[in-house]
């Protein structure tokens, strides 16, 4: 069991081996993240680029937006999530954990699968409009729309974020002393004043850094403003896709994709220091709930309970339903609807409707996903593994490579996506881009979990367990194996799950006879026909499902061990 | 000046407090002593209305307080934990209560310079309370309540989180501090050495109910209950049975005491080591060297195969040897 010492005895590491366990994820970067990154900054660059006055107003135009449109989203996920937090923190209810739990289910969904949810729900082919016209005839909803305008990003968006305020400030006020409330009150504060010179200073640094982390989300988001709103609403993002490939103009889509790198670093900055203050201002021992006990407070908790209970739980079920159910008639269809129960929808998904190169039948969509996931889970355990082992007893060296894992988080999946199109050219045809795009995405994720397991692997366990007569192998398979297994089947779990649901940076890259899930569930969508629309509802199903066992798959692992999250 | 009639709380259906009634005079300094769990937090926070009581009254200068929020009722809490804004520096600390009162600024400049150096802290204006140590958040926590110059000071077990020499300084320092300002106060604790050395009146607080509600010197003479003398730590309690009238058989021989048991039936009797009394006989089993003098724990040396009690303690000029069996003079008294 040499092997054992070399890889996993972190702390006596020499140098030169630390350099190699770094060189694969390093090269990695290099080749697939820095090397674009040039490309991208080489065409930006460009006299002509930067004094193009239609690319200054396309700019200008879309950056506006994009603060437009995230700063609304924030003020609506704060006017849900400040009350929602003060539930959670203050309170005790029947339900209170699984409504918990459902609220933070969407920041974990593909967004493809969010915007299918929304739109089974309150779309134009969705349950509510169908079925309030199927019940209701003489209603009068003619020009009813829900797709396409910016309410349905707005409520999209609200529907992610909501869980981050939750977090965040839910944390902060609970562990916020009620005793210094009381304190400014026999010191003759009145209530206002008590939260004018008290509560809230107290809370500044959460709400400041929540407010950040979702103005954050909102500005780099992507698939829900192109699903749910189309490429009229033109943020950053989604200029940058249609500038890549609707109607190319890479120089601009560059300058843009350096625009929005510019704006997430400063937030991400912001929100590194807003939320350094967060742990350090208030006192974790004192967390009080109480049952509601006034009117006024079981008015409150029953009333929001509820409100947050529709809003969470009805679009992840109406999508299951509305996969299920015929409202309406299939393209072209002549004859007699059957209104009601179907499985026509996932048979659909076998069968290849027209023959043509780019129209495989959609369930190849999902065995294409299946192979993507699959080779991401490989590429990023391979180049996470070496990586995690030098940081699991870091030097300054690794200290100092460690941000750089970190920095194709920081950028967007499509500006990833466009560094591919300006560095590969037609070599991207190659059916290899899409995994690597994806490790790229996975591969700090992947780190993050394995680092902690393999630094938990404490010596005197093993010491202890060699003095108690087990021999080395023994050793290894009761103690490192056993915690090394499940950190490895978490960030494959992970790998995994992000690759399946990743839109971004698939949807510039990938081959259009290769389409992965979310690339045909936006293909459904965008096709006319209940029965396309119908089959983007059973994939969205589909990967729905895959996406919440996989997400309760990590938490039970987790669960299980005592790691650093 | 501050009267509680008859109030009682309860949480859950569980009582917490039963029928509490006490007054408070001017310049009185009161303390509840009681352990961890009798309700002595409670009846402070409901007088600071940050509570309010299932039943009975609380008023001051016979003005009944019930419906007044606590923010007007201008009284101030020191809590054990300091409870110091963290966000605010030592000068907003205790400018805070003067602040809510609207009081000029220059008027609060001088305030708290005066009571930073009252509480020997000047010059601390611009300390971040993080930077503080324990006896200086609570000399800043204590500034902070005399600060709007409250007309009742509540103590919720101040020196509670400090240690024994800190202690010992601080208490000296609240002592002349009420004594100068004249503030009635209250003073809640679960120790007895801070009980006396503060207290005009000490008020015994067990299971939710005020046992004892008298001066240091006289709860000191006659703790008159077991639940006293144990919290007050005074004396050493055995148990004896009455056997005759002025007789009462315990393990250290037959005392000569007059107690209200009848004969036959088990009574709890206090001795304490005193100059004139009764001679026992005690067994010495362990010696503690204190300040100039020997500790023995003991038990009863005469009827050994009956003892029954944890041991007494005595104090002894000159050390004995472990095993000996010593004489003590002790002065007995019943217990109820």
């Amino acid at each position: 069991m040499m092997n054992k010492q070399v890889t996993l005895d972190a702390k006596n590491i020499p140098v030169n081996i630390r350099l190699f366990l770094w060189l694969p994820a390093f090269l990695f970067l290099l080749s697939f993240f820095f090397y674009p990154l040039t490309k991208i900054f080489s065409l930006t660059f460009d006299f002509s680029t930067l004094t193009n006055e239609n690319n200054l107003l396309i700019t200008r135009n879309s950056l506006l937006f994009t603060f437009y449109q995230a700063t609304l989203s924030t003020i609506l996920t704060f006017i849900l999530g400040i009350p929602s937090a003060i539930l959670f923190s203050k309170y005790d209810f029947c339900g209170k954990s699984f409504l918990r739990a459902i609220t933070a289910v969407p920041f974990m969904l593909p967004t493809v699968v969010v915007a299918a949810a929304f739109n089974s729900l309150l779309g134009s082919r969705g349950l509510i409009p169908l079925l309030s016209s199927f019940f209701f005839p003489q209603l009068p909803i003619t020009n009813y729309q829900f797709t396409g305008t910016l309410t349905a990003i707005l409520i999209a968006h609200v529907f992610y974020n909501t869980t981050i305020v939750i977090r965040i400030v839910g944390n902060a006020l609970s562990q916020l002393d009620s005793r210094l409330e009381n304190s400014a009150r026999v010191l003759g504060a009145d209530s206002f004043s008590t939260w004018r010179y008290v509560t809230f200073p107290l809370l500044r640094p959460a709400l400041l850094a929540s407010a950040l982390l979702v103005f954050m989300f909102n500005f780099t988001s992507f698939g829900v403003i192109l699903l749910l709103g189309g490429s009229n609403f033109a943020t950053l993002e989604v200029e940058i896709y249609i500038r890549a490939l609707q109607l190319p103009n890479l120089n601009l889509a560059a300058m843009l994709a350096i625009i929005q790198l510019f704006f997430t670093l400063i937030f991400s900055i912001l929100y590194t220091r807003t939320i350094n203050q967060v742990n350090t201002q208030t006192n974790p021992q004192f967390s009080q709930t109480q049952k509601p006990k006034t009117f006024k407070q079981k008015i409150f908790v029953t009333t929001l309970c509820f409100l947050l209970s529709a809003f969470f739980i009805l679009p992840l079920i109406s999508l299951p339903i509305r996969s299920l159910t015929r409202l309406e008639a299939d393209r072209g269809q002549r004859d007699e609807i059957q209104y009601g129960f179907t499985t026509d929808y996932y048979q659909e998904l076998f069968i290849n409707r027209r023959n043509s190169l780019f129209y495989v039948p959609p369930f190849q969509a999902a065995i294409n996903s299946l192979s993507y996931a699959g080779m991401t889970v490989l590429f990023s355990l391979a180049l996470g593994y070496p990586v995690a082992i030098a940081l699991a007893k870091p030097t300054q060296l690794d200290k100092f490579l460690d941000p750089l894992l970190l920095l194709p988080l920081g950028s967007s999946a499509v500006m990833l996506g466009l560094g591919f199109i300006l560095s590969f050219g037609r070599l991207i045809s190659s059916p290899l881009f899409v995994p690597i795009a994806h490790t790229l995405i996975a591969l700090p994720f992947v780190i993050r979990t394995l680092q902690p397991a393999i630094k938990s692997i404490p010596d005197k366990l093993r010491q202890a367990a060699s003095t108690l007569g087990a021999s080395p192998f023994k050793v290894w398979r009761t103690i490192d194996f056993l915690i090394l297994s499940r950190a490895t089947l978490t960030a494959a779990t992970f790998a995994f799950t992000i690759s399946l649901g990743e839109f971004g940076a698939t949807l510039l890259i990938n081959r259009p006879e290769y389409p992965t899930i979310p690339i045909a569930i936006q293909r459904f969508l965008s096709q006319p026909g209940g029965l396309n629309y119908g089959q983007a509802m059973a994939m969205a199903t589909l990967l729905m499902i895959i996406t919440t066992t996989s997400i309760l798959l990590i938490e039970k692992i987790r669960l299980n061990q005592t790691g650093e999250f | 000046m501050l009267e509680l009639r008859h109030v009682s709380k309860s949480f859950n259906q569980k009582s917490i407090l039963q029928n509490i009634s006490f007054k408070i005079k001017k310049g009185e300094t009161i303390c509840l002593l009681g352990v961890s769990g009798s309700g002595k937090s409670t009846i402070l926070k409901m007088i600071a209305g940050l509570e309010i009581p299932d039943g009975g009254q609380i008023l001051f200068n016979n003005i009944d307080l019930t419906s007044t929020p606590p923010h007007l009722r201008d009284f101030g809490l020191v809590f054990q934990d300091f409870n110091l804004f963290p966000h605010l520096n030592v000068f907003d600390n205790i400018a805070f209560g003067l602040k809510m009162r609207k009081i000029n600024d220059n008027q609060i400049q001088l305030r708290v310079a005066a009571l930073l150096e009252q509480v020997n802290l000047s010059g601390f204006e611009k300390r971040n309370i993080s930077e503080l140590s324990g006896g200086e958040q609570q000399r800043v926590a204590l500034a902070r309540a005399l600060a709007p110059q409250p007309r009742l000071l509540m103590f919720d077990e101040p020196l509670g989180a400090l240690d024994k020499s800190l202690k010992d300084d601080l208490l000296n320092e609240i002592r002349s501090i009420l004594h100068n300002e004249n503030i009635p106060a209250i003073y809640v604790t679960h120790d007895a050495e801070e009980a006396f050395a503060i207290a005009d009146r000490i008020l015994i607080l067990q299971d939710g109910v005020i046992i004892r509600d008298d001066t240091p010197e006289e709860i000191w003479k006659n703790p008159k209950y077991v639940e006293v003398a144990k919290i007050l730590g005074i004396g050493n309690v055995v148990e004896g049975e009455v056997i005759a009238k002025n007789k009462v058989k315990t393990e250290f021989g037959i005392l000569n005491i007059d107690c209200k048991q009848n004969q036959g039936e088990k009574v709890d009797l206090l001795l304490t080591q005193s100059s004139k009394g009764e001679v026992i006989n005690v067994k010495v089993e362990d010696i503690v060297y204190k300040q100039n003098q020997f500790e023995v724990k003991s038990r009863g040396g005469v009827l050994s195969g009956e003892a029954v009690s944890k041991g007494v303690k005595f104090l002894i000029k000159e050390k004995p040897k472990i095993g000996e069996t010593i004489k003590v003079n002790v002065q007995a008294g019943c217990l109820e």
